[in-house]
């Protein structure tokens, strides 16, 4: 073919020439020019040659890549210096098209009291003056809808800073619609260090004169100058992005064949095998993602069986690390339609969504009912366009419906004061882990607050070993030592993680049901139901709760939650040795309930002058209420109250 | 002769007499004997949850009760069967077997039998009675134990006794407990899985002349020379699958402990059972059968396909990436750019003609997508699992992954047959091909407008006529000079693009690529 290609080339070239062109070789001063970047073919002579000096004189090579479907949303807060008084973060985020404004907000790691919010610009960076005390930090973007997508707490008391384009999306609430396409200028050939500016900010190429920068803008055209200091603008070229734009590869594969030699001669076999996987977006903002393949088999086999699990099941398992082969190469890899059946099919549109194939369930919000399971099935999610003030949608659903394919493993470990936690499991579900660090209080067992860990930034997984290592060493205790900072006990920090491991023998039968529906009834009330049914061999595990969130101010609020389980329970196992020992709890089942109540006021809400909180709590579990945090053996009651106040700058009370 | 019943089976004492037909040591006349039971074929167990219905000339008698002249006694819920009828004619039993139990499809009934046939003898037996009152059949082979389903009742036929109905799928309680156990639970091909094979009788009977089956699954096989028995060494009888180990007496309380060793063969693939359980001399079960299973995992050094390749820049789109000749070979480490021991990396030499494109996506129909490294390379581990004959697999550059102005010089998607075990490789090649570079300036332009003058129409409408068929992207400049608007540059440059377009729509052959930017004149 290419061969071809060359032959067409050189007839251009030998039939297309300045002479037999003479109406517009005569036109001199025509104002244009068309060459074929040897030769000139219509048009301005001296044009050509002054636009051949213009692309002589970059000597970097320039490339500009316009993908509308590799859009990938990064948000991230990096922090470039820190010390006890100060610290100094960076903003990084490739979507700042969507953004208007954005916000620092410096949280009390251990209330999760916000302390103070700073703007911040995108891709700017800020210096910080640090008030007291144990600190996190929250990166939140808002649009112009007043939507707003935000990372999960950052440590402050780490430097982690990374090149352009080589962070990580640290999001762990997305709200803003971003869709549109990546614009990618990338250039090598530069001086080392050179200053860069394109696509709206500046950067320096690295030690080998490359560099590489990527922002999501949104449809239509853009102009893309990409200027080098000292050099000028290199090139300007306008790139269209479009609304609607389709991606496919399918194969229809067919193989017949019959046996001329040997015990079976004359046997005949007709195979097929039909796939596909597409994805595109539509004008009406819809993203589209879908796949299916019927594996080789018999043609009359084809179609059947298409909802059965597991074609693929077994390539999925295999994981290239645990092979012989090294390929020598830095390629990723990514699943872009992860299913365990025959079919995938996703299609979202400004945060609803419905997907057949592999999902994580998120079921949240409440907080004795929760799903974060990696199911298979049907999954919808819907959010309302109508929204609150705080940019929450109106009325939220989602419901699942699955078979499950692995068994969940949950575990806790102790901080061990060490960031290496070995899971009891090995061979792990790729991606399935979700990991939280707990507060809880080491005498009635409460969780008072938990913390979800991001991926590559605040930790490591080995899949095939189960180990998990963290970047910062985690202490089972808030401060360790004799002295009690406050009144009471000191909560007890725990990891939490929960994951799906294949079960080595035997088939995993029953399904998974669930669901959750949540509405905001004014911009402070919002309800929720939470319903979800777990079969299992033994009997199914039901759950069903309702719950009441109310906030009366910036860090007031009022939380109510009733829920009723019933079944054989779940089980789980714990570590105070990082995983060397571990013991396992037993499941509880029967029917229970669970009532909370919480609140968290804030002195400033109320009116008075006195800075502080006030904070109380009680909570009733009847023997046989068990959820994924809870396995209660005998009725418990709970309650506290709490209390810090600052009556002037040197008094201060404190009770709990 | 008298009327006395003692052990309520419905036949009179004096008709029973005083022997012992079952040899159980209770005299007949006091040994309770149904008309029949349910009995598990392999284990003679009286198997309870079953149900009668009598069916006579006048209609049916279903459950414990009296009807049509038909009168059950027991009907079969607690393994035991009793009926009589008083009335001459043909009565069919209709059977409800018991949950989980399924009807014998080795032990058929006889068909129809004419009570007559049985006198002189009275009761008339027709199969094995239960042995004592254990719940157990004395004798549950077969050829004990015919047994009917019609019954051809005259006045002054006999009593009749033990029609046993057979049962399959019923949960062993044989008197020998086995227990197998695999030493993992996943193996690969060529992996040898070792199985531990146990058994004991729990029983008070001793098992004469009881050897041990092994069945393996499709996909494993023996490993000759590796059965120890007892920690003796014993080589099976192997028959296909089937594994024979010699007769053994099996007295209560003994062990007999097998270890065997099995490989994984090609082509075996997911969950595999191993079954072992114990016959006795007439090929009957005499424990239960227990299974070990091993899941055989795809073996990526045979089973698996990889495919490595590069996305290039195609400079002389001849369609393979060609390397300059005469480079010293590329194991050098000075070309890692990151720097090293704190010193600055060496500038990077260009090593390859064509160097390779970075951030391009291929994908997979299922939905894989793979993103080419700084160098161009790309490795799919484990592309896909081939038959034995080969499989195809598909690869597809996402065009859209390319730099602005590239169009792919290699046939794109890309099918390749991939043979089990073995590596390919798929190279694409993309290329700023054919570029006809259009620059224009404010002269080609109506003046203040941003319409293009004739010349340049005239000029397009030439050009499209002489790039219909051969593929080509035109790279559309516009060259700004000193105090020019910029939008308005821009907007001549849509026009100019959109004069192209509409020139081309009915005439070109494929679909044209154009590249637009905006340049400065110094």
């Amino acid at each position: 073919m290419s061969d071809r290609r060359n032959t067409t080339l050189i007839g251009l070239l030998t039939g297309v020439s300045f002479f037999t062109l003479p109406s517009l070789a005569t036109a001199q001063d025509t104002g244009f020019s068309i060459s074929d970047g040897t030769r000139l073919i219509a048009g301005d002579a001296r044009l050509a040659e002054l636009a051949q000096v213009q692309v002589a004189r970059t000597p970097a090579d320039l490339h500009v890549t316009v993908d509308g479907l590799g859009v990938s949303p990064r948000l991230d807060l990096e922090v470039v210096a820190a010390n006890d008084q100060r610290v100094v973060l960076q903003s990084r985020i490739n979507y700042p098209a969507w953004v208007v404004r954005g916000e620092v907000r410096l949280l009390d790691q251990a209330t999760g009291r916000l302390i103070s919010t700073a703007a911040i610009a995108s891709n700017a960076s800020i210096a910080l003056d640090l008030p007291a005390g144990d600190l996190a930090a929250v990166y939140r973007v808002y649009d112009s809808a007043g939507r707003f997508d935000e990372t999960a707490p950052i440590a402050l008391d780490r430097v982690h800073a990374a090149p352009e384009e080589q962070g990580i999306d640290a999001a762990a609430r997305r709200r803003i619609p971003v869709s549109g396409g990546a614009v990618t200028v990338s250039g090598t050939g530069l001086a080392p260090g050179a200053v860069v500016e394109t696509l709206g900010e500046t950067l320096r190429a690295d030690s080998a004169g490359a560099f590489v920068l990527q922002r999501i803008l949104p449809p239509g055209d853009h102009a893309v100058p990409v200027q080098v200091a000292g050099q000028g603008v290199l090139t300007q070229p306008i790139v269209t992005i479009p609304k609607a734009e389709w991606f496919t590869v399918g194969i229809v594969d067919l193989t017949f064949g019959e046996t001329l030699k040997g015990f079976d001669k004359g046997a005949t076999f007709t195979n097929g095998r039909l796939a596909y996987y597409t994805k595109g977006k539509t004008a009406g903002g819809w993203l589209i993602t879908s796949s299916a393949d019927t594996g080789e088999t018999e043609i009359r086999d084809l179609l059947r069986d298409f909802d059965r699990k597991d074609p693929q099941g077994v390539l999925s398992r295999l994981d290239p690390d645990m092979a012989y082969p090294v390929y020598g190469d830095d390629s990723t890899l990514e699943n872009d339609a992860p299913t365990n059946g025959k079919f995938y099919l996703r299609a979202e549109q400004d945060g609803s969504k419905l997907v057949w194939g592999n999902f994580k369930g998120e079921l949240t919000g409440a907080e004795y009912l929760r799903n974060e399971r990696t199911l298979y099935g049907l999954q919808g999610v819907y959010r309302s366009p109508a929204q609150t003030s705080g940019g929450e949608a109106r009325l939220a659903a989602t419901l699942y419906a699955a078979q499950p394919d692995n068994l969940p493993g949950r575990e806790f470990f102790l901080g061990t004061g060490g960031s290496v936690y070995f899971l009891k499991r090995q061979d792990i579900s790729i991606g399935s882990e979700t990991l939280t660090i707990e507060r809880r209080d080491p005498v009635t067992g409460r969780v008072i607050e938990q913390r979800r860990l991001v991926a590559g930034r605040d930790y490591r997984i080995n899949y095939i070993q189960g180990v998990v290592t963290l970047s910062a060493p985690l202490s089972g205790f808030g401060s360790g030592g004799v002295v009690q900072p406050e009144a009471g006990s000191t909560p007890e920090t725990r990891l939490a993680a929960q994951y799906e491991y294949t079960p080595t023998a035997g088939e995993v039968d029953g399904y998974a049901y669930g669901g959750r529906v949540e509405t905001w009834l004014t911009d402070q009330l919002r309800l929720g139901v939470t319903g979800m049914v777990d079969q299992t061999d033994i009997a199914d595990q039901t759950g069903m709760g309702a719950d009441l969130h109310y906030d009366f101010g910036k860090n007031s609020f009022v939380e109510l939650e009733a829920a009723k389980t019933r079944g054989p329970g779940f089980g789980s196992s714990s570590s105070d040795d990082g995983g060397l020992i571990v013991s396992t709890d037993p499941s509880v089942s029967g029917t229970g309930q669970g009532y909370r109540f919480k609140t968290s006021v804030d002195l400033a809400d109320l009116g008075l002058t006195a800075k502080g909180s006030a904070s109380a709590y009680a909570e009733r579990r009847s023997a046989g209420f068990s959820t994924l945090d809870y396995q209660t053996t005998a009725d418990e009651t709970l309650w506290g109250l709490a209390l810090d106040a600052k009556v002037s700058d040197r008094v201060g009370y404190k009770l709990a | 002769m008298t009327d006395v019943d003692s052990d309520g089976d419905g036949i009179p004492d004096g008709i029973e007499g005083p022997g012992d037909r079952d040899g159980d040591g209770i005299a007949n006349a006091l040994d309770y004997d149904p008309t029949g039971t349910f009995y598990c074929e392999d284990t003679g167990q009286l198997r309870s949850g079953g149900r009668i219905a009598v069916t006579g000339p006048l209609g049916t008698q279903s459950g414990v009760g009296s009807s049509n002249h038909i009168t059950i006694v027991r009907d079969g819920s607690d393994g035991r069967f009793q009926f009589y009828v008083t009335q001459a004619g043909t009565y069919t039993l209709a059977l409800t077997y018991p949950a989980g139990a399924q009807p014998s499809t080795s032990r058929l009934n006889s068909g129809a039998l004419d009570l007559t046939t049985l006198l002189p003898a009275d009761p008339g037996v027709i199969g094995a009675g239960e042995f004592g009152a254990k719940g157990k059949l004395g004798d549950f082979s077969a050829g004990a134990n015919p047994f009917y389903l019609t019954f051809v009742v005259e006045a002054g036929d006999p009593h009749f006794i033990n029609n046993n109905i057979p049962l399959m799928g019923c949960p062993s309680s044989a008197g020998v407990v086995a227990s197998k156990s695999a030493d993992r639970s996943t193996a690969v091909f060529g992996e040898t899985v070792n199985f531990t094979l146990n058994f004991e009788n729990t029983s008070a009977l001793t098992y004469m002349a009881a050897h041990v089956v092994d069945l393996l699954p499709d996909g494993l096989v023996y490993t000759p020379g590796s059965a120890t028995v007892d920690g003796v060494a014993q080589e099976p009888v192997v028959t296909g699958k089937r594994l024979d180990f010699t007769a053994v007496d099996m007295a209560p309380t003994d062990h007999i402990t097998i270890h065997l060793s099995a490989r994984v063969a090609a082509g075996a693939a997911g969950a595999l059972t191993n079954l072992t359980w114990l016959e006795d001399a007439t090929g009957a079960l005499v424990s239960n059968r227990a299974s070990a299973t091993v899941r055989v995992e795809p073996e990526a050094v045979f089973d698996c396909s990889d495919v490595i390749g590069k996305v290039f820049d195609d400079l002389n789109h001849n369609g393979y990436p060609d390397a300059r000749v005469g480079l010293p070979p590329l194991t050098d480490d000075d070309v890692f750019t990151g720097g090293k021991y704190g010193n600055p990396a060496p500038k990077a030499v260009p090593r390859d003609y064509e160097p390779g494109l970075a951030g391009v996506r291929l994908a997979t129909v299922n939905g894989l997508l793979i993103t080419t490294d700084a160098f161009g390379r790309f490795h799919v581990p484990c592309a896909a699992l081939p038959k034995t004959g080969g499989s195809n697999f598909i690869l597809k550059v996402d065009p859209r992954s390319l730099p602005l102005g590239y169009q792919l010089t290699t046939e794109n998607p890309r099918v390749m047959r991939l043979t089990a075990g073995k590596v390919a490789k798929m190279n694409f090649g993309a290329a700023l091909a054919h570029v006809m570079d259009i620059n224009l300036t404010a002269k080609a332009f109506v003046q203040g407008t941003d319409h293009p003058g004739d010349a340049f129409l005239q000029a397009v409408r030439e050009l499209v006529d002489r790039i219909k068929v051969a593929p080509t992207v035109l790279r559309l400049s516009y060259l700004i000079g000193q105090g020019e608007d910029v939008d308005l540059a821009n907007a001549r440059l849509k026009a100019a693009e959109t004069a192209i377009r509409d020139a081309w729509r009915w005439v070109g052959s494929y679909e044209l690529g154009i590249a637009r930017d905006v340049r400065r004149v110094k």
